[in-house]
């Protein structure tokens, strides 16, 4: 029995996913953006009380 | 590709989508906390300067109110001792007032009995001056009478003496007369009859021994001269009357002449006659030239 070959599908589901990839990954950019920018910080928890 | 991966495919996209719609939605519209914060800490920056500010000139007003608040209390404290002394003052002037009050009203009637006595006073002095102008044109009538009646005196004893002459002369001749009626009986009737002289000798009548009353002469000194009146040292007492001329006279002679017109006690005033110079105070006034 020889080994079952496989073979990445590329159709329109792909690309669907690909494009909500993108989505995602612009949104998390849009995210740490402003993150950044308003808070000089993407991770820590700004301490407001001094 | 089997047909669950396709759903799962779909699915997983749509809900990405939704999630991601969501996320980007939410930090679209989120509000920038940070600049929120920093904006309300200048804003209490600034409050907290401006309540220091505020402070600083609250405690400075203090201050200030404080130094004014001492101040008007010396002001006040002096003013208090002043409106007590003024008080003090007061009280003090108006127990002068009414002591004064009482001075016045004191003197007041003490004035008016003065007055009483000084008004009685003045009538009994007029009185006294008239009985006095009285008793002394009486006094003058009287003294008239008496140089009259002196005089009268000494001529009646001036006739008497004469008429005791008269009787002693008459007694010798008749005893002349009578030696010389007894010595014709006894000599014969060829001797001659002989004159005898009486020894007392006819003596002039009697005179008046003064002068009348009128013809006294009164002298005086002119006092004052007003105008065309002239007023002399002489009065009812020295036997001025009312008419009277006195003939002034200086050592140059004649000045003028006064007709009394008012006597008074001590003085007489008259009008100026027949004036040849002006009469001058201390000229001499006679009755007789």
């Amino acid at each position: 029995m020889s080994p079952k070959k496989i073979e990445a599908s590329s159709n329109i589901y792909t690309a669907l996913l690909a494009l909500v990839c993108g989505i995602a990954g612009a949104t998390a950019g849009l995210v740490a953006y402003k993150c950044y920018f308003d808070y000089e910080t993407l991770f820590k928890i700004v301490n407001v009380f001094r | 590709m089997s047909t669950l991966t396709k759903i799962l495919i779909v699915l997983l996209s749509l809900l990405v989508i939704f999630l991601c719609g969501t996320i980007v939605t939410y930090v679209g519209t989120a509000t920038n906390y940070k600049a929120a914060y920093e904006n309300v800490e200048k804003e209490l920056m600034a409050s907290e300067k401006s309540s220091s500010q505020y402070q600083q000139q609250l405690e400075e007003k203090k201050i200030a109110m404080e130094a004014l608040n001492d101040k008007l209390d010396e002001e006040i404290a002096t003013i208090s001792s002043e409106r007590d002394q003024l008080k003090n003052d007061l009280r003090n002037a108006e127990r002068a007032k009414i002591a004064l009050d009482e001075k016045v009203q004191n003197l007041a009637s003490s004035a008016l009995k003065f007055e009483q006595t000084v008004g009685g006073m003045e009538e009994s002095l007029k009185t006294t001056r008239a009985e006095l102008d009285t008793a002394r044109a009486e006094g003058i009538k009287l003294s008239k009478n008496l140089n009259e009646i002196t005089a009268s005196l000494e001529q009646k004893m001036a006739q008497l003496s004469a008429l005791e002459d008269e009787r002693k002369r008459l007694l010798e001749e008749k005893a002349n007369m009578e030696n010389a009626m007894a010595g014709g009986n006894s000599v014969s009737s060829g001797t001659s009859a002989v004159v005898f002289e009486p020894v007392t000798q006819i003596q002039d009548s009697a005179m008046a021994a003064v002068e009348s009353a009128e013809e006294i002469s009164i002298d005086g000194v002119i006092t004052a001269i007003d105008g065309a009146m002239a007023t002399i040292s002489v009065g009812s007492a020295d036997g001025v009357q009312r008419g009277m001329i006195f003939h002034v006279v200086s050592n140059d002679g004649f000045l003028c002449d006064i007709k009394i017109t008012d006597v008074d006690t001590e003085v007489s005033a008259g009008a100026l006659q027949l004036v040849q110079r002006q009469p001058a105070v201390g000229n001499t006034a006679s009755t007789s030239w």
